[in-house]
Formats: structure tokens, sequence, C-alpha cells
């Protein structure tokens, strides 16, 4: 991990800050809305910083909330992130236990996205993730602070195509990481998954359960390299 | 500044949650013999995840994000840089959302 690569995934990531700014606006709003005070909505987003999960929170407010259904709703809007630690193992490993923590802490799709793309193609600076999660962290802190101030300002996201901002990236990573016919199972039992999810249990389990079907269906077809294409390779 | 007790608790609780989640893949992941099968799978995921974010706003989405998703890939297939890929996926699913 290098302050070079930091910068340079904070670069990449300024349109995710867009849309973190554009969408904590709006939570701001929303927050302000069921009586959270600026700094109360500040430290939940600065705390916690997962969309989903702070929206089904305050969505749900109430004057006597039960903190284990508030625990499992953050869970369940989560999940998707035990899955994407566990890629990252192997990322991160060299880097000791404490900072692979601090770096797995700000962790967001569009971090994952952007920095899983990077390594796929040979770019292994653990610093991209860091970067480009910190850089919507900070848009998403500002935007919920102003939010609660000035929510009624803010533009509507999806008037704008903000929220297509994480589709078309993930869409133009996919595009980069399909890189042979082996990569192609796994996409295939992920777009499976994600079509039974959303027919029969759309959720946030829908990404989890892509995750897994893509890494099954990749370990079932994984093939032990053959001694001919072993020789083949050394020189 | 003004914290409600309980706000403050469930704040607490919230963010207890949110890091497990983010720190338990790499925690436990550690306990599972990394044999060149379980690697293949845990390379996989990436793009198997990336299919699962995107997947629904399209199927539940209609022509504006279909549309905006062929300009994307089309955009990145023709060579052009990232972010005007991006731009082009999102004035696509932006003009059409405001035509229909």
């Amino acid at each position: 991990m290098t302050p070079a690569g930091v910068r340079r995934g904070a670069t990449m990531a300024l349109p995710f800050c867009a849309s973190s700014i554009v969408y904590g606006l709006a939570f701001g709003l929303m927050a302000a809305g069921v009586g959270l005070s600026t700094a109360e909505a500040v430290a939940m987003s600065a705390l916690i910083f997962s969309g989903s999960a702070q929206v089904a929170v305050v969505q749900a407010w109430s004057g006597q909330p039960s903190l284990p259904a508030v625990f499992a709703m953050v869970v369940v809007a989560n999940v998707r992130y035990v899955l994407m630690g566990a890629a990252l193992r192997s990322w991160l490993a060299p880097l000791g236990p404490l900072k692979a923590s601090l770096a797995l802490l700000p962790l967001v799709d569009g971090s994952f996205a952007l920095a899983s793309r990077a390594r796929a193609m040979g770019d292994n600076d653990a610093g991209l993730l860091v970067g480009s999660a910190i850089i919507s962290y900070g848009g998403w802190i500002v935007g919920t602070g102003v939010g609660t101030m000035a929510g009624q300002l803010i533009p509507n996201p999806k008037a704008w195509g903000l929220d297509f901002i994480i589709v078309a990236f993930c869409a133009a990573s996919a595009v980069t990481l399909v890189r042979n016919r082996t990569d192609i199972w796994p996409a295939l039992a992920a777009i499976l998954a994600v079509w039974l999810c959303e027919l029969f249990a759309p959720g946030p389990w829908t990404v989890v359960a892509a995750g897994l079907a893509g890494a099954v269906v990749a370990a079932i077809f994984y093939r032990e390299p053959s001694p001919e294409s072993a020789r083949e390779s050394t020189p | 500044m003004t914290f409600d007790r309980m706000t403050l608790a469930i704040i607490l609780v919230m963010m207890i949650a949110a890091a497990l989640c983010r720190l338990a893949g790499y925690g436990f992941i550690r306990f599972v013999p990394l044999t060149p099968r379980v690697e293949a799978g845990l390379k996989a995921v990436p793009l198997a995840v990336m299919i699962g974010i995107m997947g629904p706003p399209v199927l539940k989405g209609g022509l504006p994000e279909i549309l905006g998703l062929i300009a994307t890939v089309a955009s990145v297939r023709l060579g052009l840089n990232d972010l005007i890929a991006l731009v082009a996926g999102m004035s696509t699913v932006a003009t059409l959302r405001a035509l229909m």
C-alpha cells in the first residue's frame, strides 16, 4: 500500500464521491425528517458508512426501537461485505492484521469494484481500495451534514441518473474482468442467482447469492493444471 | 451538538454490526485452507459480486437502464476512458427517464 496508490484510488473514485454526496443529502433530509440532529446524523454516517443499512434503520425509526432488531437490519444490509472481505484476504494479508482491518473498515461496493478491477489488470496497490473508499466516505459525511440542514434543495438523484453510476461502473469492470472462457460459467451462475432472487425473494442477499454462486461454480469447474500445460509454461 | 441517549445506543449498535460485517470475511477465511480450488472460487467473487450489484437495478428498471448498460459497455469496448463510459451510461439513463 503506497500513498501514491491512495491518491490514485481517490482520483479514480471521484464519480463515486459525487453520488455519495447526493445520496448523503437525501439521507440527511430523511434523518432530519425523523428528528435526528445534524450531529447525530453525521455521527451515524461517519461510524456506519452504509447507505442501505442507515436508510433501513431510519425508515423504521420509532421512539423505542429494539436494539437487536437494529443490529439484525444492519447485518442483513451488509452481509455482502463478508464475502468481499474474504475475497480481499490474499491481497490484504501482507499488510498485517491491523493495517488490513483499517483498510477494510471503510469498504464499500464502489471501492471493491474499482480495486478488484485494477488488481485484475495487474495493479496490486491496496492503496487503491483505501483511497477510493475514503473519497466516497468524505462525500457521504459532507452530504449527510448538509442534507439535514438544506435537504429540500437537493436534485432528485434518479433524474440525474446518479443511481446508475455504480451499475455503470460494475458493468465497465465486468467487461474487463471477463478474461477467458473459464470466467463465463461463474458469471452465468451469478446472473442466474440474481434472477432467481429477484423473482422469489428480492433483498440485500441478492449480492451474496450471486457472489456465492459464482465462487462455488468457479471452484467446481477448477481443474488442476495438467502436466502438459505446466511443461509448456516452463521456458 | 445534541445527542439523545437512545440514538447514541442505536448508532453504536449499528457501528458494531457494520464493522463486524466488513471484518468477518477477512477474519474467518484464515481458517479455510487456501487450496488452489478455494482460491479459484475466491477469485471469481469480484465479477460475481458486481453482477449481483448491477443485476437488480437493471432487472427492476426498464428501457433506460438496459440502454444505459449497453451505452456503458459499448464505450468500454470502443476503448474509451472510464469516466466517459460512466457519463455515457448516466446521460443515457437520465435522458430516457426524462423522456419516458
